[in-house]
């Protein structure tokens, strides 16, 4: 039996993170509230088997990681690294970069394009990755796990994580470049 | 940045892993080495840099206010019902 207020102390403090994780995987509050409610629930009841001194926050995503699949079975396992089809390295630097759309000779122009992005579009972008990719991205770019914590939550080679995590932020700053010349921050000026 | 050097080829190839602190210390001093030089490579390192702390900052959410004390109340009916694992 787990003892409850060890698991409200240590384990429940990742709530708010775990929630907005959540959030990107189901992509929307209702769906994230009750995968959350359920990867909580498995990580409580499982809590005895927790090594202590071992990764807390790596056991729980990995737990909310897997709650998701189980429930949405849209993360398939056969490879679909075509899906994204080919992507250029430094995607959305050149493009910013060739066209000067980031205002010319400006230093760091293309840095404050990025500033300007808002919130919404960041997330909507997110959301827009394949399961495949968008996992991977998350948890290294939102929650700054390492390659080898990515590989133990998604329980895939570390070189799958690689290539997934690569390619899905190239597809990222895509979307992002799709996204900034509909709102007019990339317009040649 | 047309035709890459063999070098810029190198960094750009690498940049991910070198930003995500992934390379062995002899691969990250050869980079590290090449962007010092290499005015072209070190801005589109610093632009990912940028990009990497853009998608970081501007991607969580705060939950419901009262989403946390709800969850907290539902492990306390729930976790220890007969029947658990």
């Amino acid at each position: 039996m787990a003892d409850r207020a060890d698991f409200e102390r240590d384990a429940m403090q990742y709530t708010p993170q775990l929630y907005s994780a959540a959030l990107r995987m189901t992509r929307n509050p209702a769906d994230a509230e009750d995968v959350l409610q359920e990867a909580l629930l498995k990580a409580y009841r499982g809590y005895h088997t927790f090594q202590e001194g071992t990764n807390l926050k790596a056991w729980l995503y990995r737990i909310l990681t897997n709650t998701y699949i189980n429930r949405y079975r849209k993360l398939q396992r056969r490879p679909t690294e075509v899906e994204l089809g080919e992507l250029e390295d430094l995607y959305l630097y050149k493009r910013l970069n060739e066209t000067g759309a980031a205002g010319g000779a400006a230093p760091s122009a293309e840095e404050q394009v990025l500033e300007q992005i808002v919130d919404s579009d960041i997330k909507a972008a997110l959301e827009a990755l394949p399961d495949n990719f968008r996992l991977p991205v998350l948890l290294a770019d939102v929650e700054g796990f390492s390659y080898k914590e990515i590989a133990e939550i998604m329980d895939v080679p570390i070189g799958t994580v690689m290539s997934r995590l690569h390619r899905g932020r190239k597809a990222l700053q895509k979307r992002l470049w799709d996204l900034a010349r509909e709102r007019g921050l990339a317009e040649p000026t | 940045m047309k035709q890459l050097s063999p070098g810029c080829r190198n960094a750009v190839d690498q940049v991910y892993t070198y930003l995500d602190g992934e390379l062995t210390w002899y691969k990250r001093i050869k980079i590290r080495r090449h962007l010092k030089r290499c005015n072209g490579c070190n801005d589109a390192f610093s632009f990912e840099t940028k990009f990497l702390e853009v998608v970081r900052q501007k991607s969580s959410d705060e939950p419901p206010p009262e989403l946390i004390d709800r969850l907290r109340s539902f492990i306390r009916e729930h976790g220890d019902e007969p029947g658990a694992e």
